[in-house]
């Protein structure tokens, strides 16, 4: 099935120049036998084309359960952070605070924020803080976290997190004053956690 | 040593000079060297500190006579190296670490670091701070109960860390940019002098830690060199940029503060991972300067010390390759190969 | 084809990750769990077979010129349609792959050798051949994930059994965090391809003594 791909053009040149005759001007041919470049590059985009349909097919098939998903990742933080909420709508956030990522309200129950603080150990600290609609807070919970296993992400502990609940205005650590007890050795974490709840707390406040 | 006296034979280059110093006798030195910082780590810290480090040295030759038995090589244990890297792991532990962590870190430092590389002589890092490095990223919450110092604040041998009200040390409130008499650990140059100060065992008494440094110096078992260059550039950078300080104090602060004469003297200067030119020293005691000081300004912990000498340990190779010192009466090969002339 | 011949030589004696060295780079990151490195494994395992599968039917129709553009075009395609089924089905193992479900395809492209063995062998030897291979390089990913898992967390099978929460087999706070960070990551693998080089010297045929180190 396969040939050397250079014996055509080979053959066709030493035909062209045994005849005795005055060299003419070439006419540039475009060869259209096998292996020809023509044939070479229809195949390898009949390759691509078959590919593109089926990722496009798969795609298309799968597009809406992948959306369902990533929607529902998010339910089971908004649930432990805001619970009795019936439905969570997403409401726009127009404050000035660019820790807040996005806000969702549950009507008669109150506010879910999504807070990622400046101040985690790792920078990369995400919480769901519910707030209450008389201005308490409701629940605190983990989105994501990257901080230090074993002193920065016990902040995901229950006990820990239990301590925002009911809490109005503005919380601290009790290193600074407050009466949050921070978590042995992970002061910086700690400090994070109550920044994220006060952002929650101030853009609850400025929502009502 | 030990294996080339049985052979009928034996083949070496020149010079054939014996020296009567062996690795034991060396260790035995640092051990010796090492007892007035352990002295003043019981003094302050109780007897758990004396336990701590026993349970340390037993562990590292345990496991050294372990994995040498495994591996099916010659029993080493009795050249002392696993009992000197037991009591320097030990020394950089707070004294509530758990036994059972500083086992794994012992472990982590013998098998690890310096058996499964080839023993004695081919460890590639400094096996008592690789340990250390370790148990930071596995058991960072063991590290961190400091205890105050005095007998008042002993805790039992069975307790640990854990149990206790952890207190601020002079190296967290430097970190903080307070000086220490200014802040929550209120110790003094002359607490941090003598060791009345909270940190790892090993690492809080100046006064003993310079004895030990002196006595080595003193016995030949390390140059002068790589603990000059190492303090010499952290004392000069650190009082030409003493961050808003009174310079002096700044940089006594840095000196007296942390594992910096334990490192220097007793880290540093370990034979197997610091170069073994001249220049080379040199060279890799300012690095371990500047890197200590880099990394307790910017790094987050409190401490640069152990990362500083692990990281240079790495550079170690090719600090040697490039200072190789010229070969008497020969001409320095350069450019050609790439290969630089001198002692092979 | 020898089908035992080829079983014994993807599993051991040319395991794709512990004897030619080839997709480490996923056989490091996904490993903190042994969910993580068999659902890695056994995605890399179906692109793999299928993708063999397919070039090996096209080496009458493809000329050698574009070969290799072919196996990347095919390879990729399945990856992504992989990480898209990861994606609707199975979105937990889709967090815990995270950066490296995408790169499957790249992965799948280097444990085929760029289609080597599928080019110039029957459809049939090649399927077998990608499942073969394909079920070496879970073995390794397997055994690492489950050491890492086991000595860095105290649990085994998380996100897999007792309801997403796995066995504790131990405390965790006796457990090395360092395991599941990239320092226990590079020791619990030196360990496993030690274990399956043994393993495969004892199988009797003689391994290769240099792997290039790819992926």
């Amino acid at each position: 099935m396969k040939k050397p791909n250079q014996v055509g053009k080979r053959e066709s040149k030493e035909r062209q120049q045994s005849p005795q005759r005055p060299p003419k001007p070439e006419k540039r041919k475009i060869p259209l036998g096998e292996n020809s470049l023509l044939r070479i590059a229809g195949l390898l985009c009949g390759v691509c084309a078959v590919c593109g349909l089926t990722l496009g097919l798969a795609n298309l098939l799968l597009e809406d359960r992948i959306a369902e998903n990533q929607s529902s990742g998010d339910m089971g933080a908004l649930v432990e952070a805001l619970p009795y909420g019936e439905r969570y709508d997403k409401v726009s956030y127009s404050g000035s605070d660019t820790t807040v990522e996005q806000v969702y309200r549950a009507d008669g129950v109150g506010f879910a924020i999504q807070v990622s603080p400046v101040g985690s150990f790792s920078g990369e600290l995400t919480l769901m803080v519910g707030v209450n609609e008389d201005g308490t807070v409701a629940g605190v919970a983990v989105m994501a976290s990257k901080e230090t296993e074993g002193l920065g992400d016990r902040v995901k502990e229950p006990e820990f997190r239990e301590q925002f609940a009911g809490k109005a205005g503005s919380v601290k650590l009790e290193a600074d004053g407050g009466d949050i007890s921070a978590i042995s050795g992970a002061t910086v974490t700690s400090r994070a956690v109550c920044e994220a709840v006060n952002s929650a707390l101030a853009a609850a406040a400025e929502l009502e | 040593m030990k294996e080339y006296q049985d052979l009928r034979l034996t083949v070496a280059s020149s010079p054939h000079v014996k020296s009567p110093v062996g690795t034991r006798a060396l260790m035995l030195d640092v051990l010796i060297a090492l007892i007035p910082a352990l002295g003043m780590g019981v003094y302050f810290f109780g007897p758990r500190a004396l336990a701590l480090t026993a349970v340390s040295v037993l562990g590292c030759e345990l496991f050294e006579g372990l994995s040498r038995a495994v591996l099916k090589r010659p029993q080493s244990g009795g050249d002392l190296s696993a009992a000197v890297t037991g009591v320097l792991l030990a020394f950089v532990c707070p004294v509530g670490m758990p036994f059972w962590t500083i086992l794994i870190g012992d472990f982590f430092a013998i098998v690890i670091v310096k058996q499964l590389f080839g023993g004695l002589g081919r460890n590639f890092l400094n096996p008592a701070l690789a340990g250390r490095a370790f148990l930071a990223l596995s058991y960072a919450a063991s590290l961190t109960g400091w205890v105050k110092p005095g007998t008042k604040h002993w805790i039992e041998i069975g307790q640990t860390g854990a149990d206790v009200v952890s207190s601020a040390t002079p190296m967290a409130d430097l970190q903080r940019g307070f000086l220490p008499w200014l802040g929550s650990s209120a110790a003094t140059l002359r607490d941090m002098f003598y060791g009345n100060v909270g940190g790892c065992i090993g690492e809080v008494s100046a006064l003993a830690l310079l004895l030990g440094g002196a006595y080595l110096v003193f016995r030949g078992v390390i140059h002068p060199r790589v603990p000059l260059a190492y303090l010499g550039t952290v004392a000069a950078v650190s009082y030409l940029l003493p961050r808003g300080h009174e310079p002096v104090e700044w940089m006594l602060c840095q000196l007296l503060g942390g594992g910096l004469l334990l490192g220097a003297f007793f880290m540093a200067t370990d034979y197997v991972t610091s170069p073994c030119t001249p220049l080379g020293g040199w060279f890799f005691g300012i690095g371990c300067g500047l890197l200590t000081l880099f990394l307790r300004a910017y790094g987050g912990s409190a401490e640069g010390v152990s990362y500083a000498i692990l990281l240079m340990n790495l550079c170690a190779p090719v600090l040697e390759k490039f200072t190789q010192p010229r070969r008497f009466g020969g001409r320095t090969e350069r450019k050609k190969t790439g290969k630089e002339g001198g002692a092979a | 084809m020898d089908m035992g011949k080829q079983i014994k030589e993807g599993l051991l004696t040319r395991n794709p990750a512990a004897v030619q060295l080839l997709g480490l780079c996923a056989a490091l990151a996904v490993t903190t769990t042994l969910r993580g490195g068999l659902g890695m494994g056994l995605c890399a395992l179906m692109v793999l077979t299928l993708s063999n599968g397919i070039l090996s039917l096209l080496r009458e129709y493809i000329p050698k010129q574009i070969r290799l553009l072919t196996t990347v075009a095919v390879v990729a395609t399945l990856g992504a349609v992989a990480d898209l089924v990861i994606q609707a089905f199975l979105p937990g193992l889709m967090e815990e792959l995270g950066l490296f479900l995408p790169l499957l395809g790249v992965i799948c492209v280097l444990l085929g050798q760029g289609g080597a063995f599928a080019w110039e062998n029957s459809a049939g030897s090649s399927l077998i051949e990608g499942l073969c291979q394909g079920v070496g390089y879970t073995l390794v990913l397997s055994l690492v994930g489950l050491f890492r898992e086991l000595l860095g967390k105290g649990s085994f099978g998380s996100g897999m059994l007792n309801g997403g929460r796995g066995l504790q087999v131990f405390d965790p706070q006796y457990a090395a965090g360092g395991m599941v960070l990239p320092v226990g990551g590079f020791l619990v693998l030196a360990f496993v391809i030690a274990l399956i080089r043994v393993a495969a010297d004892r199988a009797g045929r003689p391994r290769k003594r240099k792997g290039a180190a790819k992926g």
